[in-house]
């Protein structure tokens, strides 16, 4: 499975589940790090969604920072966030035999600038950050056809993490700041 | 050792000529594995039983092979009247459940409620008729299934 892994990148296309896998072979079971702006820059129906959101709660969001900053006449700041929402990555293989399904949360900090902007009023700025997080880990009942080899079922790959040839693991990222500013 | 004459006078032991037999015979033999093992590797294999009763039902990963991961059956079988039948566990996360295997499989068809617990879904794949049944084993949390339970039966409509 070893070889195959590293062979990955050309029979299913893919590094980023050649490097998953290798992680998994390797028996460590720390936690990877994952490229999060380079999973949403592969995933653009993900990217789309992930950008959509601010301009969804920004109405909202600016309303509560807004009656803050009248109530209290100081700047202010704070935080929001969409609640971990499901995507599986099935419009791009290697991110899919990487990561599969997977939980994104993005969070954002909403503020009401104290210098009022060209027109008079006070300025909202939202700047969001997408958190990405799933585990590597095998589902009963469920198989990947890896060419040459056949059908490689779950449950094969989940033999190697109980007698500790291999780990599975925790993984997960977050994009770069992002703003959006109406 | 017992040796034998040649035309020329020299004698040549018995025993080379066994060497050379022996030798010849590894080579042979070698050769034949060597093409054994080309065949084997180059030949596609064919379904197992398994697969070809997943292939009848429209069910197998080569008919679906965008999904890149699929479901194993618990039960693969076909009836006497032709009828094949699967049956499969899927969980509820989102890598094994209701909605991931309606997308892995590509089922579209509208839902029907049969039971509080049971839904069903028909459609046609090719020349064949689907009918997926799906018991849900309800979870303590409203609304919510701990895992779920599928079987397909599937029916050529050329009765075959």
């Amino acid at each position: 499975m070893g070889f195959f892994a590293m062979g990955s990148p050309a029979v299913l296309g893919g590094p980023h589940s050649a490097k998953h896998m290798l992680h998994h072979l390797s028996n460590t079971g720390e936690p990877l790090d994952i490229d999060v702006d380079a999973l949403m820059g592969d995933l653009p129906d993900m990217n789309r969604n992930v950008e959509a959101q601010p301009a969804e709660n920004a109405p909202n969001w600016e309303a509560q920072a807004l009656a803050e900053y009248e109530r209290t006449g100081k700047p202010v700041k704070y935080v929001q966030q969409t609640g971990w929402q499901g995507w599986t990555a099935e419009k791009d293989p290697d991110w899919y035999h990487a990561v599969g399904s997977f939980h994104y949360n993005t969070v954002a900090q909403v503020e009401v600038d104290v210098v009022p902007g060209p027109d008079g009023e006070p300025k909202t700025t939202i700047r969001y950050q997408t958190h990405v997080y799933d585990r590597y880990n095998w589902d009963a009942n469920k198989a990947t056809p890896v060419p040459p080899m056949g059908n490689v079922s779950d449950a094969q790959m989940a033999r190697l993490h109980q007698p500790g040839q291999a780990k599975e693991y925790d993984m997960g990222g977050q994009s770069e700041v992002r703003t959006w500013n109406g | 050792m017992e040796r034998v004459s040649t035309p020329t006078g020299l004698t040549r032991p018995r025993r080379r000529r066994w060497l050379v037999w022996f030798l010849a015979l590894c080579a042979v033999w070698t050769l034949g594995a060597i093409a054994w093992a080309a065949v084997a590797l180059l030949t596609p294999a064919g379904d197992d039983p398994q697969e070809a009763v997943e292939r009848k039902a429209g069910m197998h990963h080569d008919q679906h092979q965008p999904a890149g991961r699929y479901y194993i059956p618990t039960y693969a079988k076909v009836e006497k009247d032709g009828t094949a039948v699967l049956r499969y566990e899927v969980g509820n996360g989102q890598d094994s459940s209701v909605k991931d295997f309606l997308r892995t499989y590509d089922i579209t068809a509208e839902p029907k409620r049969a039971s509080p617990s049971e839904v069903t879904y028909s459609d046609r794949f090719g020349d064949v008729r689907r009918t997926f049944t799906i018991t849900y084993n309800p979870s303590p949390g409203a609304g919510g299934y701990d895992c779920a339970r599928i079987t397909v039966r599937a029916r050529g409509t050329d009765a075959s």
